[in-house]
């Protein structure tokens, strides 16, 4: 009889063979498992999204606001200035106020005084002319007199002098005279020179014997006025642009930002064609306030890979198996970066990288092989006569072949960055930090990793599933000091750090994700 | 929904429906374990290749098209998963070059008093890769090329450990004759 019948017996019995089992229990499994899992992977884009959007939004901030301070100066630069702009904003303030308040109640008080029905062309000009020195003169005494508002010149006095004091910090800090901020205590004595002369001017013109005399009379004035308007704007223009030295650049800003401010803030008559030009010159400021960059990044570091089983536990084995063959080599990157900057110091970037990760496997094993061969299957005794009869057939046989496998797994990915980072300058130094996400794209895979116990799995990208399993997101962040050669190119370097490099795709069961810690080298160059 | 044929729970299965997905586990599960057992080496393996078959099984009835038997489309599933399983021990095997290998031969009295329970007991001594490829072609009714597929390896290696296996089979069911005679 041949074996086909016992294969027939067993096929019959066990086919139709039920195993008992908790089948409930199993549908509740089966029923779990059937459910959609939320998919973490719509994490990274809401992250994505959300740094975008702050990206966004800092720069908007940035634009919104021109900016008072100047990171390129130094720290007690800086601290200076921010004092000076605070005074001048409080002396502004302060006058402001007192001559738009002051301004209502004098209007008031004089127009009382002016007489109902002028008699003449040259009365009508000479009111006209008294209305506007009353007020002036109300003005002018409203600074000088003894009043409420004393006080707050005072204060304003207080500003003066701290700003006085500023300048000469800055001056001492610079090495080199400033003029502009004299002239800029200057002008508000001057402001107070041309209020208290107005009380002659109206004389004069009431003295007058013509119309013709007072028209002449009131040209002159405000050709005078106008005249020491334009001196003294040119005087603090050219302050600035007297400065020599041309890696002063910033100071120059500042004296020019002075004189502006004064230009808004003093001259007593506004005149809306300014206001035309200062819209025009939004763009120019625009170029002021941000600096292009783009930069040529390398850096190598060494990594901390985390091995994780899938949710089973049965692969527990597997990972400990990878955790001993395996060992973490260098990583390197090359990237190209392009940087926008607010003078504040603080810019985003994006670009391009490229990481090249490898791992060494190194693994003594035994392989075992089964096969058959020819041999003694059976020893026959014949129980009468005690012979023995050898009889041939098929034996196992097992060979055991002791071997090593080393194997370098690289990994090939390029990153889209989009970090956020600021950066401080001290003379010619430069420290900064920055930070920010890392989009991964797997290009490539190669070598080998533990499948099973005895079997490897060769690394590749899987084409398959390209979306799920070579799209990825992780975050650096490194700490830069640079050395700026000249105002546009500057070289940098520092500690840096990954995390949560993907590494390997979901269709092996064991997870892998590579921290890493390394040194960076950068060169930048501004526009 | 005890009632229910064949037909009737594929239909409802394929609209989704919570109802039939339950009752095409309750009723199939425990002939479906007993494959995953002869394939698996514990029986909380057996379970989780189970698992796994029956939800491949309910996502993939959509595509099922009523040809052939529908519990040996199922059966084929549990042994595709069981095969694949990432815990599964995989063995090389060597061809042996021996391609004429006699059949032993065994007389039906030694087996046929042997249930289910006791032939998979019987079988499931075998070493796993002899066990596999006894189960594939003689329960199962694979043919060397398909286990050749299945198992990466060629016909003619699954052909010589069959009858290593059946060799071995032999052997145990002649010491159990003697026991029992």
């Amino acid at each position: 009889m041949k074996f086909n019948k016992f294969d027939d017996h067993a096929r019959k019995e066990i086919s139709t063979h039920e195993t008992p089992l908790d089948t409930e229990a199993l549908w509740g499994k089966v029923q779990a498992d059937l459910q959609p899992k939320r998919k973490k992977r719509f994490a990274w884009v809401w992250f994505s999204a959300s740094s975008f959007l702050i990206a966004i939004l800092l720069a908007g901030y940035f634009y919104a606001n021109d900016g008072t301070t100047n990171s390129t100066l130094s720290s007690v630069q800086m601290k200076n200035k921010k004092e000076l702009t605070l005074s001048k904003e409080s002396i502004d303030k302060n006058i402001i106020a007192n001559t738009q308040t002051d301004k209502i109640k004098s209007t008031a008080k004089i127009q009382e005084n002016i007489s109902p029905n002028p008699p003449n062309e040259k009365v009508t000009i000479l009111d006209k002319k008294k209305t506007e020195s009353k007020i002036k003169q109300a003005r002018s005494q409203q600074f000088n007199a003894n009043t409420p508002t004393a006080e707050v010149m005072q204060q304003s006095k207080t500003n003066v002098a701290t700003t006085d004091l500023n300048k000469k910090t800055i001056k001492d800090s610079n090495s080199q005279n400033h003029p502009s901020k004299i002239l800029f205590a200057e002008k508000i004595k001057s402001k107070s020179a041309i209020d208290s002369n107005t009380a002659t001017i109206v004389k004069s013109i009431e003295n007058s014997k013509s119309i013709e005399e007072a028209k002449i009379l009131i040209k002159n004035e405000d050709a005078k006025e106008l005249k020491k308007e334009i001196a003294t704007l040119s005087e603090i223009n050219s302050a600035a642009n007297k400065e020599e030295d041309n890696s002063d650049d910033e100071i120059k800003e500042e004296a020019k930002d002075i004189a502006e401010s004064s230009e808004e803030n003093f001259v007593l008559n506004d005149n809306p064609e300014k206001e035309e030009e200062d819209n025009s010159d939004d763009e120019i400021k625009l170029k002021k306030n941000f600096r292009v960059g783009i930069g040529f990044r390398a850096g190598i570091g060494s990594s901390i890979t985390n091995l994780s089983a899938n949710e089973n536990g049965s692969d527990e084995f597997l990972r400990n198996l990878r955790n001993e063959s395996e060992t973490n080599l260098e990583t390197i990157d090359l990237g190209i970066d392009i940087l926008l900057k607010h003078k504040s110091g603080v810019y985003i970037s994006t670009g391009l990288d490229y990481v090249r990760a490898t791992r060494k496997l190194n693994y003594n094993f035994e392989e075992s092989k089964v096969d058959t061969i020819l041999g003694i299957a059976s020893i026959s005794v014949n129980p009468i006569t005690m012979d023995s009869t050898f009889n041939e057939g098929l034996v196992a046989r097992t060979t055991i072949n002791f071997r090593n496998k080393e194997t370098y797994n690289n990994l090939h990915m390029i990153n889209i960055p989009i970090q956020l980072g600021a950066s401080i300058n001290y003379e010619r130094w430069s420290f900064g930090i920055q930070g920010g996400a890392l989009f991964n794209i797997v290009l490539n895979h190669k070598g080998e990793i533990f499948e099973t116990e005895d079997t490897f799995y060769h690394l590749k990208t899987d084409s398959n599933n390209w979306f799920k399993d070579n799209l990825g997101m992780s975050f650096q962040g490194a700490v830069l000091i640079g050395y700026n050669f000249t105002d546009k190119f500057q070289i940098l370097g520092g500690p840096s750090f990954r995390s949560k490099l993907k590494i390997n795709s979901k269709s092996n069961p064991v997870q892998q994700t590579q921290n890493g810690i390394g040194v960076q080298l950068a060169a930048r160059y501004w526009w | 929904m005890t009632n229910l044929n064949d037909i009737q729970i594929i239909d409802g299965c394929k609209a989704q429906d919570q109802g039939f997905q339950k009752a095409l586990v309750l009723r199939y599960s425990p002939l479906l374990m007993t494959v995953s057992q002869r394939y698996t080496d514990s029986y909380p393996a057996a379970q989780d290749v189970l698992q796994d078959s029956l939800v491949k099984i309910l996502r993939s009835i959509v595509g099922y098209e009523h040809t052939g038997c529908f519990q040996a489309w199922m059966k084929r599933i549990v042994i595709n998963t069981a095969l694949k399983s990432k815990s599964r021990k995989r063995y090389s095997f060597e061809h042996s070059g021996l391609q004429n290998i006699n059949e032993p031969e065994i007389s039906a009295e030694a087996y046929s008093n042997l249930n289910a329970k006791e032939l998979m007991k019987l079988i499931d001594t075998l070493p796993r890769g002899f066990r596999e490829i006894f189960n594939l072609a003689a329960i199962e009714g694979y043919s060397h090329k398909e286990i050749g597929e299945l198992l990466n390896i060629t016909p003619s290696t699954s052909r010589s450990q069959l009858a290593r296996a059946r060799k071995i089979l032999q052997d145990k069911l002649i010491k159990l004759e003697k026991i029992t005679a």
